[in-house]
């Protein structure tokens, strides 16, 4: 058990705590600790504001319908919230579910081979001075060509089926992630890597119980923003030539004039994005849980009243 | 203490030692019984911590032979522990995890964990992540760790030098009755002439440019010592004269 005050410290003399640290919320196994009652009063004023973080967006929406209504903002360029909510309705369930699963499936599956040779590639580049000095440049270069580039390329190559799609949104998602396995294990403390010499840890070994988890607060950022990306590099992929999709709604509605079905598709966007980004946030939290981070200063102990 | 002369745990001789032209250590010999507690002190920039990674087999760059057991060492081994300046514990395993850390993956289960947490003082912490530890607790950890694999050697660099002065003291009482309870040598590096004096058999007390052995005090007193005993601020005494004559240099 994490001592939650001083008063549970079993040593008097080791009373003098870094400064900052507290209980951790979860130990290793995903076990929460009960915490203390500054914590939960904490936590009880922290809720008010998530939920208010909630509302804010749909407090916006019923903003722009107020507006729309009274003929502030004329429909034509911005739909009210409840014409799109018809016009979703009307698609159906089944045609809105295709549409959803097209977008979602080449998200996952570009994302998935993107990161997933994003970390092989950045881990052997960040292991060895050698491989990093022969390939940077490439990379370099590489990364620096606007994503819209590849769409004629890949369409030339390709076609118009499912492959180009995937691969735009694979290298939409490969550089965030590629740059942050390098950075992430290049900026491991050589301290902890004298310790891995200490225990005569193989190059494999260093790698997978020091490199690894050290860098992993930095690879998440990277696969967070390699996430956001390949939603962006979907929408670039199915404007283009799809058949079925989110981006293809939005084409479709810009082409037949009808703002309800582009801001429709807008909509699902930004839901999707949330939840994919919530889901790999929870899973941050969970496989990082042992973080000593700073967690941002919580208001209401501000004038230093809770220390 | 079981120190037979002939048979020396710990034998260093380093002909030369030099960082670009500079040469930080030079015919310097070293011997540590099994068993016995040896203190390095001198001033700052004569070669105490080079030597201990020297010994630690994290540095091979240097003219000499390092011997465990008369058997010549090649890097780090097992029969050497090490305690760092800092705890240095891996923030994302648990107290046991990092005790354990040599016996790999599931080391938090070995049964010698378990027996270590308890000789610490860190009996029910095994479930505690490192960011919820105080600094003391933090250094006991280390000090398991660093007795997990049995070693018959421990170093220490600067062990005590980041805690308050009486978590210092007590983490020096627990150092003694562990190194006693393992029969475990130990070569420090400190800074605190009291400290090297409460816990050694010998000082060597070392000068600068080049490093080398400039005098060794034996401190033969029983265990456990007085910390006011007036042998030991008698050899404080002498051991501040000397330091105070290198200045004057």
């Amino acid at each position: 058990m994490a001592a939650s005050s001083d008063e549970t410290l079993p040593f008097d003399a080791d009373k003098v705590r870094r400064p900052g640290s507290h209980a951790p919320l979860a130990d290793r196994a995903g076990r929460a600790t009960p915490p203390s009652r500054q914590q939960r009063q904490q936590q009880r004023g922290l809720r008010r504001w998530r939920i208010a973080g909630l509302l804010l967006p749909l407090g916006l929406l019923a903003l722009i319908e107020v507006l729309v209504r009274t003929h502030v903002v004329p429909d034509h360029l911005l739909p009210a919230p409840t014409t799109i909510a018809e016009t979703l309705w009307q698609m159906g369930a089944a045609r809105l579910g295709r549409h959803i699963a097209a977008s979602t499936l080449r998200v996952l599956a570009g994302f998935a081979i993107g990161a997933a040779l994003a970390l092989v590639l950045g881990a052997a580049m960040g292991l060895s001075r050698r491989l990093d000095a022969l390939l940077e440049p490439c990379f370099q270069a590489l990364r620096s060509i606007p994503s819209l580039a590849w769409v004629p390329v890949l369409l030339l190559w390709m076609g118009i089926d499912e492959a180009p799609k995937i691969t735009l949104i694979a290298i939409g998602a490969f550089f965030p992630v590629h740059l942050s396995v390098v950075a992430g294990i290049r900026g491991v403390d050589r301290k902890l890597v004298e310790l891995g010499a200490i225990y005569r840890l193989t190059p494999a070994a260093l790698f997978r119980r020091i490199l690894l988890p050290v860098a992993l607060p930095q690879i998440f950022t990277g696969l967070r923003t390699g996430l956001s990306l390949a939603w962006m590099f979907m929408v670039a992929a199915e404007l283009i030539a799809a058949t079925r999709g989110l981006g293809y709604m939005l084409s479709d509605g810009r082409e037949t004039g009808r703002p309800d079905l582009v801001f429709g598709a807008i909509l699902l966007l930004a839901v999707l994005g949330k939840l994919s980004d919530g889901a790999m946030r929870w899973l941050e939290n969970r496989v990082l849980g042992w973080r000593d981070a700073f967690d941002a200063f919580h208001d209401s102990s501000r004038a230093g009243e809770q220390r | 203490m079981s120190a037979s002369p002939q048979a020396a745990l710990l034998d260093v001789r380093i002909e030369a030692k030099h960082y670009a032209a500079r040469t930080v250590l030079e015919h310097f010999s070293l011997r540590i019984g099994h068993g016995e507690i040896v203190s390095l002190v001198g001033p700052s920039g004569c070669g105490k911590s080079t030597l201990l990674r020297i010994v630690a087999g994290l540095d091979r760059q240097y003219q000499g032979e390092v011997r465990i057991n008369g058997a010549p060492q090649h890097g780090p081994s097992p029969q050497i522990g090490v305690i760092f300046q800092e705890p240095r514990l891996l923030p994302w395993l648990t107290v046991a995890d990092n005790i354990g850390f040599e016996a790999g993956r599931d080391g938090g289960r070995d049964p010698r964990v378990a027996r270590l947490l308890g000789e610490v003082g860190l009996d029910g912490q095994q479930h505690a992540l490192p960011k919820a530890l105080s600094g003391g607790m933090a250094q006991r950890v280390a000090i398991a760790r660093g007795l997990f694999s049995q070693p018959e050697l421990l170093l220490l660099d600067e062990p005590f030098s980041a805690v308050d002065a009486m978590t210092r003291m007590r983490l020096q009482a627990l150092l003694l009755a562990v190194t006693q309870t393992h029969g475990t040598a130990a070569l420090l590096v400190t800074h605190d002439l009291d400290e090297a004096l409460y816990l050694s058999d010998r000082v060597l007390l070392m000068a600068a440019a080049p490093g080398r052995i400039d005098r060794e005090y034996r401190v033969a007193r029983p265990r456990p010592r007085e910390r006011r005993d007036p042998v030991l601020a008698d050899l404080r005494a002498q051991l501040l004269e000397r330091l105070d004559s290198f200045e004057a240099v």
